[in-house]
């Protein structure tokens, strides 16, 4: 660097590479996901659910706030098995994590029981999700 | 000894500025001479009880830094390390308290530009002579 023709020019020159250096080391430190999350939303296509003439979008696997909330309100002990138990009054909730806002709107709208979306719509979806199967015995309820 | 890093620790040549140290670590090798005598015997018993003086010492450092790159595309550090030309490392702390070294490159290993103008390099320098820096007044 011809430029630098005193010790104090190429102290300041060195001081402020070296500067650049720690940056570039402290990016390289920062695992960055963001990549990985494009490349997993790619692949990770929603399903499509037709339903009263209309089409509805579920995710591809389950949402983390789904998740939160299944974990903490719906998967219970009961003599040493584990049960699935929605408990009523955060079955609105259920829905809207599960669906979709728009989606329970339109089958308040239209009055759908609640047992067909579960029978229906909602098992496929938890299996879907590889959250839940329903065994032989039937030990899903919504309570 | 422990690594530290310096605020203010470069490498002169000349007493031209090549480089600036971002991490240090000393390390001394002490030789040492056996004076056991024939009347060094152990207590109450037959064999002899060794016995050693230090003889020599050697220090060197071990560090990484970066060096300017010169026109030409290469480090004069680099050309410095490959002659086995003297150096001086000044190490000053904070607080302006260090050492001036005088010594040369045993090993030297540059490793790329990561910027323009500068190359990262680590090294051993075989330390010959130290005198101790104050801070100007």
């Amino acid at each position: 660097m011809s430029n630098l023709a005193t010790n104090e020019e190429r102290i300041a020159f060195l001081n402020e590479k070296a500067k650049e250096l720690q940056v570039k080391q402290q990016e390289e430190l920062v695992g960055d996901y963001d990549a990985a999350l494009e490349e997993y939303r790619k692949k990770k296509k929603p399903h499509v659910i037709k339903f009263l003439g209309r089409k509805y979008t579920v995710p591809a696997s389950a949402p983390f706030n789904f998740m939160t909330f299944w974990l903490r309100h719906c998967m219970k002990k009961r003599d040493g098995r584990l049960i699935v138990e929605i408990p009523d009054d955060r079955l609105l909730e259920f829905l809207q994590l599960m669906f979709g806002v728009e989606f329970v709107q339109d089958i308040e709208a239209e009055g759908i029981e609640f047992e067909f979306i579960w029978n229906h719509i909602a098992l496929d979806v938890l299996a879907l999700w590889g959250i839940w199967r329903q065994s032989g015995g039937g030990n899903a309820e919504k309570k | 000894m422990a690594e530290r890093r310096f605020a203010g620790t470069v490498i002169k040549v000349n007493d031209k500025v090549l480089a600036k140290v971002t991490s240090f670590s000393r390390s001394k090798d002490f030789n040492e001479a056996d004076v056991t005598g024939a009347e060094d015997l152990t207590e109450g018993g037959q064999i002899l009880q060794q016995k050693f003086i230090s003889v020599s010492v050697g220090e060197t450092v071990t560090l990484e830094g970066i060096a300017i790159s010169e026109d030409e595309g290469q480090s004069e550090l680099a050309d410095v390390a490959d002659r086995g030309v003297e150096a001086v490392l000044e190490q000053t702390g904070p607080d302006g308290y260090g050492y001036k070294m005088t010594g040369y490159f045993t090993s030297y290993e540059e490793s790329g530009s990561i910027s323009e103008g500068v190359y990262t390099f680590s090294a051993t320098f075989r330390v010959n002579e130290k005198e101790a820096l104050e801070p100007e007044p």
